[in-house]
């Protein structure tokens, strides 16, 4: 079991997260789109600190008995679901710049 | 009433070699409209295509030639061409053998024209790198699409009116020659193969050079497999 004040810092720091997400995307430094995974992980860290015996819970689910290990496989496979979520935007923002590269190369055609 | 077709050159440092290219399609397909596709070249280019009576647009290198035949593609969808000429600049492909391409297409009975300097005797027959990058790919593609193509990466392509829409209109599309043609033949379009010589180049250098020639195939091995029909019914529709 987490002690207490493990729990209290793991709450303190989800709720931050929550909440300068919040701001990022009020400020719209955000889009709302590429907040949700951030969204996920900060009511996942709340989730944790409140609910009592929810990694152990998750962990003996998963068949995993250490809960470190647990805690270490949800961070991994957090941050790939991130960097799949990043390469898929990247991709998506590389096919929007091409479009425009080539209506901008039709508008500046040259008539010979 | 005559067809309206474009003639589309993606082109990058060819001055030497592109004027008598332009001047040889405009003989072979009289009224047709040629474009250059250039990639920003540094040399004369794009004067020498002006000058022999070529339409220029630029799409710069960095994107690709992808993005070069996308632009020429949209161009000839807007534009409502009956037909899409891709042919190289660098005078490789014979300008006046391109009529001979046409028929099928002029005639109706392929939506696809490929052509291919296997099916005969060509002048020019690439290394042996550059061969069997070839035959992997069309060998995938027989494998996993069930398409016999003797030529998968030609440069000499011709689309008719409805694969002009179709790949100008489709989401998924994004050009390269070998998914040009699976794209094609899943959608149920009839490719067609034709014989066109090849000469050997006499200006300028390939920009298929090792490095380049081993990202092609693999870029496009990758493109093959990852794409690969959940289902594996050979030469589904045709």
């Amino acid at each position: 079991m987490m002690s207490l004040k493990a729990r209290i810092i793991g709450l303190v720091f989800g709720l931050l997260v929550l909440v300068v997400v919040s701001f990022l995307v009020r400020r719209r430094k955000l889009y709302n789109i590429y907040a949700i995974t951030w969204f996920m992980i900060s009511l996942l860290l709340i989730a944790i600190s409140v609910v009592p015996g929810f990694v152990e819970g998750v962990a003996a689910l998963l068949g995993i008995y250490s809960t470190q290990a647990a805690i270490l496989v949800a961070a991994v496979g957090g941050m790939m679901a991130i960097v799949l979520h990043l390469s898929i935007i990247v991709t998506d923002q590389h096919k929007q710049i091409r479009q425009f590269e080539k209506e901008l190369a039709l508008l500046k055609k040259q008539q010979p | 009433m005559n067809p309206k077709i474009l003639v589309i050159l993606p082109s990058l440092n060819e001055a030497k070699a592109i004027g008598p290219v332009i001047t040889g399609i405009k003989e072979t397909l009289p009224g047709c409209t040629v474009m250059v596709i250039d990639g920003y070249s540094t040399d004369d280019t794009v004067a020498v295509s002006l000058k022999a009576g070529a339409e220029v647009i630029q799409v710069d290198k960095a994107f690709g030639i992808a993005a070069a035949i996308e632009a020429g593609i949209l161009y000839a969808y807007r534009g409502k061409f009956d037909f899409l000429v891709r042919i190289d600049s660098d005078g490789q492909h014979p300008p006046k053998e391109v009529k001979n391409l046409m028929v099928p297409m002029l005639n109706g009975s392929a939506d696809f024209v490929i052509g291919s300097r296997f099916l005969g005797e060509a002048d020019y027959s690439p290394n042996l790198l550059r061969n069997a990058s070839i035959s992997t790919i069309c060998f995938l593609l027989k494998v996993l699409y069930g398409i016999k193509i003797s030529d998968c990466t030609s440069g000499c392509q011709i689309y008719n009116r409805e694969l002009i829409t179709f790949f100008a209109k489709d989401r998924l599309f994004e050009y390269s020659e070998i998914r040009a043609i699976w794209m094609a033949h899943k959608a149920g379009f009839r490719i067609k193969e034709e014989f066109i010589n090849m000469a050997p180049r006499e200006h300028g250098v390939s920009s298929f050079t090792l490095g380049i020639a081993f990202f092609y195939m693999f870029k496009n091995i990758v493109d093959l497999i990852l794409s690969m029909p959940i289902s594996l019914k050979r030469g589904a529709k045709t």
